[in-house]
């Protein structure tokens, strides 16, 4: 068994107990006033009756020494770590909650029953929610911990190495909810067929594991839904990358405001004024200038659809593990183990009062000699 | 000599208690004690008559037996032959404890077995005067007896020395004193109690002690003011205790040996423990001396 502080500076205190011997020793008596029958018999012992006490009353003085240093050893909140504490730290749980798309408030709930302490963790990434609930359980007191992803995983979302970075003994397990995904819907994509901006209606199916696309019809749009603009330098490059980044297609779903992405260094004081600007930095590449340009299309556009593809249940079984051994590093917490040493203290208050009372309370003619038969 | 007695209040009440005490405490101490452990000395012959089985022996006429061929017990008049005086120490050392209702318990059973068996009993105490209740026998008297007893307080400054002078001065015949005292000025109470030895009388010294008093059982320094004298002394009894409970042992030795040597009747009783075994064992021992 060993013994861990909570609040080791505490100890400090029993350097107290040097306070009631100084006391004992220092301090002058309590001469009583006591009649007696006769003296004939003390005048025999005067002399040692005027030598310094040593340690007179020592259960007393052992009683407040005791007194001191089970009070601040209390104070110092001690936790003994036993086998047995050790087998409760490993049986209760520490429970982080990832709540993802689809995870109510009942399921989360639900999660957290049972649980020594329990959070709820939401973040964009996955990554940075293991990275909260690594921070969180570094936190806890000693216990078996625990991540659990309640919500619809869909593919992409999760991967290996995001789990890499989760230590080995902090167990892993998913409960997969249900989402309402359409099976099947119609996306609006922006593209340009022949130098001509349209809108490709496309049919997307969800299958169990696979998205079947099919474009449909092709409606003519507006030409200035969508335009680039640019320092004069750039400007042959700006309209290239939107030229490109259309011809890719993306999803559209406002087709009620005009959009002008604007490069670093543009003049966009003659825009008209119900048109939404795109600021961005002139790309670094020529290569990249596309892609950048489909990237803030496609952040200002919002498609409603997302893949409805989710992460297989064999994926899912294959990344769950149980929780290890709780963390050696963990934070020792009070266990309530103070109160043993306060009732002691208490005890001690009461054993010191009686004692104190006993020595005090003997005038001698007053003792309980009443029974005489 | 007529005497009268006016009790108080106060007085009939600690009487009652004291009553109550008696006689719970002579019926105890008259378990297996069938015949009185007081003798007397001038009792009077009356008649004979036929000898019953259970007569003592000793008052088998064995002449009128060799004379006549019958057995004759002799019987006497049933007379006070014997008057017994309680001597009670009632100076301000016996207030400590309760050696004091000790002393006096102890006069009143004794008083009491003393007149129950029909002979006389008196009880002499002196502080700043003289408190003397006349040996008389009768069951009236041991009323008077025990509300003098009652009235007693252990706040007088005469020594017992001076109640034993008293009592040889006022003790015309022999009987039986029993002193009642904690002895503390033994040098003068002894010699006083081997003068009424030496004077015929049959004398039992009765030591009342405390526990307390003994052991020295006081925790912590106190200043200790003599009861008595009220000369103080300040003393750390946990230093001062072996060599206290030493001496008054061998002062006790001491005492016992000097009264026992002159064949005077020495009873130590301790207050706070059982009155009645010790008084029982002390009076069959005494009745079997006899």
């Amino acid at each position: 068994m060993s013994i861990f502080w909570t609040a080791p500076a505490a100890l400090i205190g029993l350097a107290a107990v040097a306070l009631p011997i100084a006391v004992h020793l220092l301090a002058r008596q309590n001469i009583r006033t006591l009649p007696y029958p006769s003296l004939r018999f003390l005048r025999q012992t005067q002399l040692a009756a005027l030598r310094r006490r040593v340690v007179e009353d020592a259960a007393l003085l052992l009683c407040r020494v005791a007194i001191v240093a089970v009070a601040a050893l209390a104070l110092a909140g001690p936790v003994f770590q036993t086998a047995a504490r050790q087998a409760e730290y490993a049986g209760r749980v520490s429970r982080a909650i990832v709540a993802r798309e689809g995870a109510s408030r009942e399921a989360m709930a639900r999660s957290a029953e049972g649980a020594f302490r329990s959070t709820i963790i939401a973040r964009g990434t996955m990554a940075d929610a293991f990275a909260d609930a690594t921070r969180w359980f570094d936190e806890q007191p000693p216990s078996a911990r625990e991540i659990v992803i309640l919500g619809a995983l869909r593919r992409g979302a999760l991967y290996d190495v995001d789990l890499s970075f989760v230590p080995r003994d902090i167990g892993i397990r998913f409960v997969p909810q249900t989402v309402d995904t359409p099976s099947t819907a119609v996306v609006p994509i922006l593209s340009r067929r022949n130098g001509s901006l349209v809108v490709i209606s496309r049919e997307v199916r969800a299958g169990v594991d696979a998205t079947q696309v099919t474009d449909g019809a092709v409606g003519t749009i507006s030409p200035d839904l969508v335009r680039i603009i640019a320092r004069a330098g750039d400007t042959a490059l700006a309209e290239a990358a939107l030229a490109a980044a259309l011809d890719a297609g993306v999803p559209w779903s406002n087709f009620n405001q005009r959009i002008v992405v604007a490069w670093e260094g543009a003049d966009t004081t003659a825009l008209a004024p119900n048109t939404r600007v795109i600021p961005m930095p002139v790309p670094a590449s020529t290569q990249s200038a596309a892609d950048e340009v489909r990237e803030r299309l496609l952040a200002a556009s919002r498609p409603r659809f997302r893949e409805p593809i989710l992460i297989s249940a064999e994926q899912l079984e294959a990344w769950t593990r149980s929780p290890g051994a709780p963390s050696p590093r963990a934070p020792i917490a009070d266990e309530g183990d103070r109160r043993w040493l306060w009732s002691a203290v208490l005890a001690l208050l009461i054993m010191e009062w009686r004692i104190r009372r006993a020595t005090a309370a003997q005038p001698a003619n007053q003792v309980g000699e009443a029974r005489v038969a | 000599m007529s005497r009268s007695h006016v009790v108080t209040s106060t007085e009939l009440q600690s009487l009652r208690d004291l009553e109550l005490m008696t006689k719970t405490t002579v019926e105890g101490v008259r378990q297996g004690l069938h015949r009185s452990p007081f003798h007397g000395y001038s009792a009077e012959f009356s008649q004979y008559r036929h000898y019953r089985p259970g007569d003592d022996l000793k008052y088998v006429d064995w002449k009128a037996f060799a004379r006549t061929d019958r057995i004759y017990t002799r019987q006497f008049r049933e007379t006070t032959n014997l008057a017994a005086l309680f001597v009670v120490d009632i100076s301000k050392s016996m207030d400590f404890g309760s050696k004091f209702v000790l002393a006096r318990t102890v006069a009143a059973v004794l008083g009491t077995l003393v007149l129950d068996q029909g002979d006389a009993a008196g009880m002499l105490a002196v502080d700043e005067r003289a408190h003397l209740v006349p040996s008389r026998s009768g069951r009236h008297h041991l009323r008077v007896l025990l509300s003098e007893l009652a009235s007693l307080a252990p706040a007088g400054s005469a020594p017992i020395a001076a109640a034993l002078r008293r009592a040889a001065a006022l003790l015309k015949r022999r009987g039986l004193v029993i002193v009642l005292s904690d002895l503390y000025e033994d040098e003068d109470a002894i010699g006083q109690v081997r003068r009424l030895a030496r004077m015929g009388h049959d004398v039992i010294v009765i030591h009342t002690l405390s526990r307390h008093e003994m052991t020295l059982e006081v925790g912590g320094a106190a200043q200790f003011v003599d009861l008595e004298s009220g000369s103080r002394m300040t003393v750390q009894p946990s230093a001062a205790r072996e060599s206290y409970v030493a001496a008054f042992q061998q002062w006790l030795q001491s005492v016992e040996q000097q009264l026992r040597r002159d064949g005077i009747g020495y009873l130590r009783l301790i207050a706070g423990e059982p009155l009645e075994p010790a008084l029982r064992r002390f009076l069959v021992e005494r009745r079997g001396m006899s």
